[in-house]
């Protein structure tokens, strides 16, 4: 099973911040988040970026991304600033 | 129309007159910095010292503050900078800009040097110099303390008193933070401007503007960015993405990330220190962080101070952080500059290069050594030079992280290489917001960019830095610019395919994006909501404003504040960044970790419509209805 870690809100919302799941990929493990969680939960896992073993999503398969058994799946909130 | 009243001010003989800016400079750069940099360059000679009587300070607004528009508190500061010996221009959201305008100014010239400590007091309509001898020494909390209370205050502390090259001025909590706008206000003997008065913005649309503004509030406030992760999380939320894309500068940019960084990021700010938000006056989007620092209600840390005083010197104490940031508000020192050159100033210590008395084992020890800096005294009191002082004294240029001589905000270049060419361009040396902020688009925001590709960086720097320049030059807040991100992206998620595709799409577009200038303002006639300010100076000024006009107003001003730079001897060398980040791949098993700046600063140039020494060509300067600089 990945680890999966949630910073800010989704922290909250999950009620910890550190966990183990089920998931060969980024969209599964975000359905698996839904399910446990709720879906408000998932929907904020969603709009977080998503790091698989420390490399965004985004720049790789997006919510195609293989996640491995050993993988740590990070949940950050989307943040600005300057 | 009305046009806005400027006063110069003498403090060697407290003199005084009334001037009002022509209608064709305040539609050419409306004001704050774009202004400032085209007075700054009009009624100075070249080569002055900065720190000399015959320096200038211009201390002015945009035409939006005290408007009522959002976000529009902002006032500007314009100077011969300190640490380049370029243009400086140094803004701040405290309430002095709003207080300035209800006085009957819309910006103040002061040169010359009063004989004694001294503060420049203006009040509906007039303007007097009082000597202060009562305020030396004080801090910037208690020198406001000591001032009366219903004024608009701007002051310096100890460090701008004592001529630490990176002193800021304060205004409230809020600070002028770079570039040393504090120490030319020292070197005058300028403790204090205050201002007071009832005058009343007159806006040209009264009814279109409320309704206009409503509608930009609302926008705002909906945002997922200006409307929630800003109010939730304040800029130190960009602590763990900065980490997570390899751009948290740590241990003095040696690497961009931090094993604790989780000590210090905007989620654990957010969850053990905060007390509550808050914000600048007229702001909808109360970004700001208050914390308890020895049970003291303060201001708290942005990111760029949580990653210089944390990350970057290897300290994880939050708790700390919150008190340097306090401590260095009080004494008067831009955090940026202070905590990269003390970084700095580890490194040549541990290679045996110089010995400032630093402990980088004991973190505590931090607080001595910003007092140490701030009054100039012991070994650490030479860190009051800045990092390229230092650098040319003790060696180590290729890790004293700074260009053109201001430090390096807290975005690690080498994974996000447009931020490094933003970082070598921006006129006042290596700001992240002068230098078009990048970063936002290639590794901490939502859109998920190729970090690494030099192509379309700089089309988009070029493109951004204006926008910046322009929103800045109105009074408005630079935050506001971040919505102009589509909020349907927040829904999608950065993992998404429309995230993605946006990336892809604005690197894609750089062939328009690069030629695009050439057809400014007419490429851009209208107003919309995407970009709301252009509008919104319209109804308030009079002014036949479109997005077009707007963006050519950055533009105007980026280029007369590079023909400053230049006729003060910098030239494209400058345009430049320490070894370290150019030459040193940071993650040495990916080559392309590197700023590659030789194949980005070309085009660059072009984009910019520069001649290949980015010198601004003739064909330029005259489409942008600048006068042409004189030779010699």
């Amino acid at each position: 099973m990945a680890t999966v870690r949630y910073h800010g809100r989704l922290a909250e919302l999950t009620g910890c911040r550190e966990e183990s799941l089920d998931g060969a990929n980024v969209s599964k493990v975000l359905d698996q988040i839904k399910k446990r969680h709720g879906a408000e939960a998932g929907k904020l896992a969603k709009r977080s970026h998503i790091l698989v073993d420390k490399r965004s999503a985004g720049a790789e398969k997006g919510f195609r991304t293989p996640v491995g058994v050993d993988s740590t799946v990070e949940f950050i909130p989307v943040c600005g600033g300057g | 129309m009305i046009l806005p009243v400027y006063a110069q001010v003498d403090l060697t003989n407290g003199r005084w007159r009334k001037c009002t800016i022509s209608a064709k400079l305040f539609e050419q750069y409306l004001g704050g910095k774009a202004l400032g940099a085209r007075l700054l360059t009009d009624l100075t000679p070249a080569g002055l010292d900065p720190l000399s009587p015959e320096a200038m300070l211009i201390v002015n607004t945009g035409p939006m503050n005290d408007t009522g528009a959002p976000s529009s508190s902002r006032f500007n500061m314009t100077f011969k900078n300190v640490l380049t010996g370029g243009i400086a221009s140094s803004n701040c959201g405290g309430p002095f800009g709003m207080l300035l305008k209800k006085a009957g100014f819309d910006g103040l010239i002061l040169c010359g040097k009063a004989p004694e400590l001294s503060m420049v007091v203006v009040e509906d309509g007039k303007i007097r110099i009082e000597p202060c001898p009562q305020l030396q020494g004080l801090d910037t909390e208690r020198t406001q303390e000591e001032l009366p209370e219903r004024y608009g205050k701007l002051v310096i502390g100890p460090a701008g008193e004592n001529g630490v090259r990176f002193a800021c001025a304060a205004s409230g909590e809020r600070v002028a933070g770079r570039c040393g706008a504090g120490a030319v206000m020292g070197s005058k003997n300028l403790k204090a401007v205050i201002a007071f008065g009832t005058r009343e913005v007159v806006k040209a649309d009264p009814e279109g503007f409320e309704a206009h503004t409503r509608k930009w509030v609302k926008l705002l406030k909906k945002h997922p960015m200006t409307g929630d992760s800003l109010p939730r999380y304040g800029s130190a939320g960009l602590v763990s993405k900065a980490n997570a894309s390899g751009v948290l500068p740590t241990r003095n940019f040696t690497r961009g990330r931090y094993e604790h960084y989780e000590d210090v990021s905007g989620e654990t700010l957010a969850d053990t220190k905060l007390t509550r938000n808050s914000g600048c006056v007229s702001c909808p989007i109360r970004c700001e962080r208050r914390v308890k620092v020895k049970g003291k209600d303060v201001k708290g840390p942005e990111y760029e101070t949580l990653g210089l005083f944390g990350p970057n010197v290897e300290n994880n104490n939050l708790d700390l952080i919150n008190e340097l940031n306090y401590q260095c508000d009080l004494l008067g020192m831009d955090t940026i500059s202070l905590a990269g050159t003390i970084a700095f100033a580890m490194e040549l210590q541990e290679k045996g290069m110089g010995d400032f008395g630093l402990k980088p084992d004991q973190p505590d020890d931090l607080l001595r050594v910003v007092e140490d800096v701030a009054y100039r005294r012991g070994p650490a009191g030479e860190l009051a030079v800045g990092s390229k002082v230092l650098s040319e004294k003790y060696g180590g240029a290729d890790f004293a992280i700074h260009s053109k001589g201001l430090e390096l905000a807290s975005y690690e270049p080498r994974r996000s290489v447009g931020m490094g060419l933003g970082y070598a361009t921006a006129n006042r040396g290596g700001c992240h917001l002068n230098g078009g902020y990048l970063a936002l688009l290639e590794s901490v925001g939502v859109i998920s960019m190729d970090a690494q590709t030099p192509k379309g960086k700089p089309e988009l720097t070029v493109f951004f830095q204006n926008g910046m320049e322009a929103a800045s030059a109105a009074g408005f807040c630079l935050f506001t610019m971040q919505a102009m991100i589509p909020g349907i992206l927040f829904h999608f998620g950065p993992a998404s395919f429309a995230c993605r595709a946006a990336g892809t799409g604005l690197l894609a577009a750089r062939p328009v994006l690069g030629q695009i200038w050439k057809f400014m303002p007419w490429a851009m006639p209208i107003n919309c909501m995407l970009v709301p300010h252009s509008k919104s100076i319209a109804l308030a000024t009079g002014l036949p404003m479109t997005i077009g006009k707007f963006f050519t107003v950055g533009e105007r001003s980026y280029n007369v504040e590079r023909l400053y730079n230049l006729r003060e001897g910098l030239t494209a060398a400058d345009d430049a960044l320490p070894g370290r980040l150019t030459k040193t791949p940071q993650d040495l098993d990916r080559p392309d970790t590197v700023v590659p700046l030789d194949q980005m600063l070309p085009v660059y140039y072009k984009v910019r419509g520069w001649d290949a020494n980015g010198v601004p060509t003739a064909k330029r300067l005259k489409h942008l209805g600048i006068p042409l600089p004189k030779e010699g």
